[in-house]
């Protein structure tokens, strides 16, 4: 929390308690609506999970540590609440994770100072995809962890998550952004 | 679905350990029993995992859907992963002459691929059962200080609180949006394209998020106004390890010391009658 | 002196609007002041003046002499400050960050890094003081609105400030509540520490004697001083003042209008509850109601926090289902009914606006539910403005462009009014729709809702609110409807007002000195001119 009003934003890595607060809403809403998801159909295991479009908006929005403590949390809560213990695909939390860090990383350093409306939701779902491919490579840990091939690890795991994340990515994480551009401008902190 | 973290099992064994006990131990287990290859010596560290669930005095009727989805799922992984397809790299070491190939993908199944595909799934299975006493036996409010002591920030420790404090009352307002939204009209597609699925379910999301985000602001500064953001605070749980804390975790550091050594050492094959 | 500010003025970058102009206000130990004012005035930026959250929080511009704590404010850190100065805010949801009551009340002594022993220490003596020992190890998820708000201040008390700040604490409550939370902050005040409260609800606030009232008027001080000249200045269109007050001003009050009469007997029934028993999963909330509302009644629904009243109309709209016994809409069983058919017959506002934006623009807003009954593009265009311009929003400079979220709080109420007429709904059921709203707004919002529709069914917390735009009320309490009758006759019924979570009201008890049993209630200004003696009975002339 800068004391100093003339301040623009609180620095990236400072964990003030708004940033705890934001992580917090962060990680229950992406564990609330990570329960909602769909199959595409033809594809037996393409799964969509539109909250994943929160992981990357917190990032961008409220800082990489939000935006990693909201995936990696989140996730995790997912996880317990649908059964597979909270620790067994860890290193998909980590991917979660990763995405929310990245994406917030991403962000500051190039998007936060875009003017121009549209320009800026290409920027925040471009960053949002960016952020996500390169953080759920880390999933190939899953040759380690679940000891799978290479090509399976690329067709069964990581392909689909592309796809599916993609789609959020793209659509959904501007369409937040959109929505709560305006709003954080009224709320002037 | 309920979101409320149920604490179970409360006053049993594991109950009764340090909460940091429970957080420590399923990830040295995990250390332990990656990559092991040999399903006996896998054998082995399940019974153990099943022990270690067990006394966690978890009540069965209360976590039987879960175990169900749980056991499920991870046979079908296995299943396509090993036996219907190659998706997994087994060692050459133990070569072992096909016994028939599958119908359907026509993937040669050896005992090997038996022997090493019953390995993952008592290892998923297993981990799985190292993970349920973090989620039912470590109090609600005790994950904070958990955390805390475990060196992470104090204030994230504390978010992590937060979040448990927000699942029940972010899932409520979701109710409410759909309430108010069904009110409008509003009705699941029953449209397979999966781009006009996501964008049908904008009018939850959003203004899901936005509130969410709003009444955010508002208790960010509550808690700035109760001086919260200082590096210490205290926290009224006290903690601390007992002997048996010790022993636990030493009992299971061994273990993955142990077995890292013996993966290293490559004594560790695919096991074949 | 606790707080003493002199000719502040507060100026929010983010808009770069001055919101206070040289504003004064200073308490001292024992002081119990009231703020007041219509909403857009200044009120809540005052209070962040005091407690530090502008400058330090929100990024502004802050000139003049604000001294908290002997200390200027921009010298101290919210930190030093929390200890000096305590805040509630309006709705303890926002506030409250524990899980449970204990770990709740904690929180705040436990960021001031206090030794384990006095955290103890405090929360007793707290819990002891305002009597809420029975809470204390339950979930905070599963406390009542009014619970809530005694807890959350109980956690401010914790930090032992020599002066709390409170905004609009009363707007969720019911009448009841509010008096013990009230109660609690003048013991508070009387144990030799002070109050700064914001509320609309004067009148409840003046049982409890404030010693300074501080009006405002878009940023500038309308009124200082203490609350008999209060009384005597305050604009009667703007602050409810207590009935006494009003006939003691007769000579000045302005002639308004009074409601149009409802046409015929209140026609057919609209909505008919026959042993209808609504809950939640096994929780049962409503016991076989049987309630009858007709097609062209404006009902007021009264209860307490919790009693169930947003359950009995969610009812209407099929959100749930009776457990047991029937629910019926225009005389078929409602199950009957789609969803779809029940929007064109219900419309439906819930207690928070904010709540189902979504949209970018205010004019994709409107369109979404009459696309969804698949009307075509040009009458949902011809309905969005007709809602808008029943809502007195039409004339906003481009508000179909504008991101509903961007709208004042009020004017979000009404858009959400705008979003339920655009589906042209034959009845309008609104759920506590002017809480925390002043004077004004409230009569505007009601005239406007009232003159879209002649059948209106609408919760409220706000006794006056139903007595005077309402021509039927409707009590629910303890899981059952306790009364239902017209204003003039429930005004009668003196032991109605004694439990249910409600109060008797100055206004209550005008109405049952001067009015019949029967018949209309006139405007409050008409009722404070007219005499005594004409009520029947009296004294025959
Ligand atoms: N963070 C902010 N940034 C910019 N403008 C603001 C901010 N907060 C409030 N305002 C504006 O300042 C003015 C005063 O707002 P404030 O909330 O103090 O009024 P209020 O008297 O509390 O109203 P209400 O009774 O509705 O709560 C309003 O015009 C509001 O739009
Ligand atoms: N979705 C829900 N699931 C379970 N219980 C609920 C739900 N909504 C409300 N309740 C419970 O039902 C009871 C009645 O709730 P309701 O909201 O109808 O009361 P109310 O009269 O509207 O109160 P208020 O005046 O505070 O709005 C309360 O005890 C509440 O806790
Ligand atoms: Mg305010
Ligand atoms: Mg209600």
């Amino acid at each position: 929390m800068s004391t100093d009003s003339a301040l623009p934003r609180t620095p990236m890595w400072e964990i003030s308690s708004r940033v705890v607060v934001f992580a917090a809403v962060g990680a229950a809403l992406y564990a609330v609506l990570g329960l909602i998801s769909f199959t595409i159909p033809g594809t037996q295991n393409v799964d969509v999970r539109p909250a994943f479009a929160l992981v990357p908006f917190f990032g961008m929005r409220f800082g990489p540590i939000a935006g990693f403590f909201t995936g990696l949390v989140g996730n995790i809560v997912i996880d317990q609440i649908k059964g597979y213990g909270a620790l067994t695909y860890w290193n998909w939390s980590l991917a979660n994770a990763l995405t929310g860090l990245l994406a917030g990383i991403l962000f500051a350093v190039i998007a936060s100072r875009i003017q121009k409306e549209g320009l800026r939701l290409v920027a925040v779902g471009v960053i949002a995809w960016v952020a996500t491919f390169l953080a759920f490579l880390s999933t190939i840990t899953d040759m380690w962890v679940q000891g799978l091939t290479l090509e399976a690890w690329a067709a069964v795991a990581f392909g689909p998550l592309l796809l599916s994340n993609t789609l959020v990515a793209l659509i959904l994480v501007p369409a937040l952004d959109a929505v709560w551009e305006p709003i954080s401008k009224r709320i002037g902190r | 679905m309920d979101v409320t973290p149920r604490y179970l099992g409360g006053d049993s064994f594991l109950g009764r350990r340090d909460p940091r006990v429970l957080l420590l131990v399923p990830v040295l287990y995990l250390v332990a029993v990656a990559r092991i290859d040999d399903v006996r010596m896998m054998l082995g560290c399940a019974l153990l995992a099943l022990t270690y669930y067990l006394s966690a005095g978890i009540p069965w009727r209360e976590v039987r859907a879960n175990w169900a989805f749980v056991l499920t799922l991870m046979t079908i992984t296995v299943g396509v992963n090993s036996v219907f397809t190659d998706a997994l790299q087994i060692e050459t070491t133990a070569e072992a002459p096909p016994l028939f190939d599958m119908p359907l993908t026509g993937n040669p199944v050896s005992v090997a691929t038996l022997s090493y595909s019953g390995t993952l799934l008592l290892r998923f299975v297993s981990m799985a059962m190292m993970g349920f006493p973090v989620a039912f036996c470590i109090a609600p409010g005790d994950l904070g200080i958990t955390f805390a002591r475990l060196g992470v920030s104090q204030r994230l420790a504390y978010g992590v609180d937060l979040t448990f404090r927000f699942l029940p009352s972010t899932a409520a307002s979701m109710q409410e949006i759909i309430d108010a939204q069904r009110v409008r009209g509003y009705d699941h597609p029953r449209t397979g394209n999966p781009v006009r699925r996501l964008k049908s379910l904008k009018p939850v999301v959003i203004p899901l998020t936005v509130n969410s985000l709003i009444d955010a602001e508002d208790t960010s500064n509550a808690m700035d106004l109760r001086a919260f953001g200082a590096k210490h605070r205290t926290w009224m749980r006290e903690l601390a390890f007992g002997r048996t804390d010790y022993l636990l975790l030493a009992g299971f550091a061994a273990l993955a010391a142990a077995l890292v050594t013996y993966k290293i050492l490559g004594a560790d094959v695919v096991w074949v009658p | 002196m606790i707080i003493d500010v002199s000719d502040a003025s507060v100026r929010y970058r983010s808009t770069g609007r001055q919101v206070l102009h040289e504003v004064g206000l200073s308490v001292r130990e024992g002081d119990f002041a009231l703020v007041s004012g219509p909403s857009g005035c200044g009120k809540s930026t005052l209070l962040r003046l005091l407690n530090g959250l502008v400058p330090h929080a929100y990024r502004a511009e802050v000139t003049g002499r604000v001294h908290v704590g002997g200390k200027p404010v921009a010298e101290q850190s919210i930190r030093q400050l929390s200890t000096v100065v305590g805040t509630l805010l309006q709705d303890p949801h926002k506030q409250i960050v524990g899980t449970t009551v204990f770990t709740e009340l904690a929180f705040g002594p436990e960021n001031l890094g206090l030794p384990r022993a006095e955290i103890r220490e405090r929360i007793d003596e707290v819990v002891a003081r305002i009597g809420i020992g029975h809470l204390l190890h339950r979930p905070t998820a599963e406390l009542s609105g009014g619970e809530l708000q005694i807890v959350a201040f109980a956690g401010v008390l914790v930090m032992r400030p020599q002066v709390v700040v409170v905004d609009e604490p009363l707007a969720n409550l019911d009448p009841a509540a509010s008096l013990r939370l009230l109660g609690e902050l003048r013991a508070f005040v009387d144990g030799g520490g002070a109050a700064v409260v914001v509320e609309h609800r004067v009148e409840e606030m003046l049982e409890f004697g404030p010693t300074q009232v501080l009006y405002l008027e878009d940023g500038r001080a309308r009124y200082t001083g203490g609350v008999g000249g209060f009384l005597r200045e305050a604009p009667v269109a703007h602050v409810k003042l207590p009935f006494e007050a009003l006939v003691a001003r007769a000579a000045e009050l302005p002639r308004p209008a009074d409601l149009p009469a409802t046409p015929d007997e209140g026609g057919p029934a609209r909505l008919e509850y026959d042993h209808a028993t609504l809950g939640y999963g096994t929780r049962t909330v409503l016991r076989e109601v049987g309630l009858s509302l007709r097609a062209h009644e404006r009902v007021a629904i009264l209860g307490p926090n919790g009693a169930g009243k947003s359950t009995l109309l969610r009812a209407a709209v099929r959100l749930l289902d009776p457990s047991a016994g029937q629910v019926r809409v225009d005389g078929e069983p409602i199950g009957e009914r789609s969803v779809l058919s029940l929007a064109t017959t219900f419309g439906y506002v819930f207690q928070n606006p904010g709540q189902a934006l979504f949209s970018a623009t205010v004019e994709a807003e409107l369109a979404f539910g009459p696309r969804n009954l698949g009307w075509p593009p040009e009458k949902i265009a011809e309905v969005s403005r007709e809602a808008l311009d029943t809502m007195l929003l039409l004339q906003e400079p481009d508000i179909l462009q504008r991101p509903p979220h961007t709208l004042s709080y009020g004017q979000q109420r009404r858009l959400t009014v705008a979003l339920a007429l655009a589906m042209r709904p034959k009845t309008l059921i609104l759920d506590e729709p002017t809480a925390g709203q002043d004077l004004h707004t409230t009569t505007t919002f009601m005239e406007r809702v009232l003159a879209a529709l002649g059948s209106v069914y609408f919760i409220t917390h706000d006794v006056d609110l139903a007595l005077t735009s309402a021509d039927r009320i409707v009590i629910v309490d303890g899981g059952r409807i306790v009364a239902d009758a017209s204003p003039a006759e429930l005004a009668h019924q003196e032991r109605v007002w004694a439990g249910s979570g409600l109060r008797e009201t100055s206004l209550l008890r005008a109405i049952r000195d001067r009015l019949p049993e029967r018949g209309p209630i006139p405007h409050p200004f008409h009722l404070a001119r007219t005499p005594l003696h004409r009520k029947e009975g009296l004294n025959p002339p």
